[in-house]
């Protein structure tokens, strides 16, 4: 028996720096056609793509070189066409939402971007039933800790609110990015704690 | 608690990921569970005891009793 079936796949490591150069090639392109066409929202997009992409570039050397498994490809498969039909949704309706002023239409415009988001959160979810049994266990308690101080950090947040001493105009927005940005960082805290030598 | 896993596995050179592979878990598991930092599920230990061809008690031992 040999490690050869394993050598073939994909790392997280090579994915990174495949779809990172993809994303800022694909972003300097759009900035290219920003040159022509001059709009907010392709400008937007262009900045998004180049960030994201050199962020994984970044990140790149320090995520795992062993293959990918079944299930977390099937995650990326599913995850990344959802986030990018998200961006290139939020992008192509917020500029038409100053042109929409029957409030029907207005609200089904505005939500439209929630949907891509659903695929998304549908992806985790399939991710976190078809891991394994420390990887469950993992995932529970980074998703603890993240709900709790995103909960706790809200609710602080509206006693503040109440008092008109919050200087964010719309707090709810940052409560999906607060849980995904804390949930990442406590998987990977989580991950140390059962890291053998 | 304390188990047989590293040893075993060595003596078939076998790599973390590919018993990883076979179990149908992560590697990183494996890990957990080699180094004590994780003790499997039972239906996880009999897997184990089974692609080692041994009892579950040869291949885990409860170092409280």
């Amino acid at each position: 028996m040999s490690d050869t079936t394993l050598k073939s796949k994909w790392s997280k490591r090579r994915f990174l720096q495949v779809a990172g150069l993809a994303a800022v090639a694909i972003g300097l392109l759009v900035l290219g056609v920003w040159l022509l066409v001059h709009l907010r929202s392709v400008l937007i997009f262009g900045v998004v793509l180049v960030v994201v992409g050199v962020v994984w570039l970044i990140c790149s050397p320090f995520t795992s070189d062993e293959p990918m498994r079944t299930q977390q490809r099937r995650y990326l498969r599913e995850f990344m066409p959802a986030m990018l039909a998200y961006f290139v949704i939020l992008l192509s309706v917020l500029p038409m939402l100053k042109h929409v002023h029957a409030a029907p239409l207005k609200a089904l415009l505005v939500l439209l971007p929630v949907v891509p988001i659903g695929f998304v959160m549908r992806a985790m979810l399939r991710l976190l039933l078809r891991s394994d049994e420390l990887e469950q266990k993992m995932q529970l308690e980074a998703i603890s800790i993240a709900a709790m101080l995103v909960t706790l950090l809200s609710f602080a947040a509206a006693f503040l609110q109440t008092v008109d001493l919050l200087p964010i105009e719309n707090p709810l927005m940052l409560v999906l990015p607060a849980m995904f940005g804390t949930y990442g960082a406590a998987l990977a805290w989580v991950k140390r704690k059962y890291r053998g030598e | 608690m304390n188990n047989r896993l590293r040893e075993l596995r060595a003596q078939r050179e076998w790599s973390q990921a590919y018993l990883a592979e076979l179990l149908d878990v992560s590697r990183q598991t494996v890990n957990a569970i080699e180094t004590g930092k994780y003790d499997p599920s039972l239906p996880l230990a009999f897997r184990l005891a089974r692609l080692f061809e041994m009892r579950i008690e040869d291949l885990f031992d409860d170092e409280s009793e």
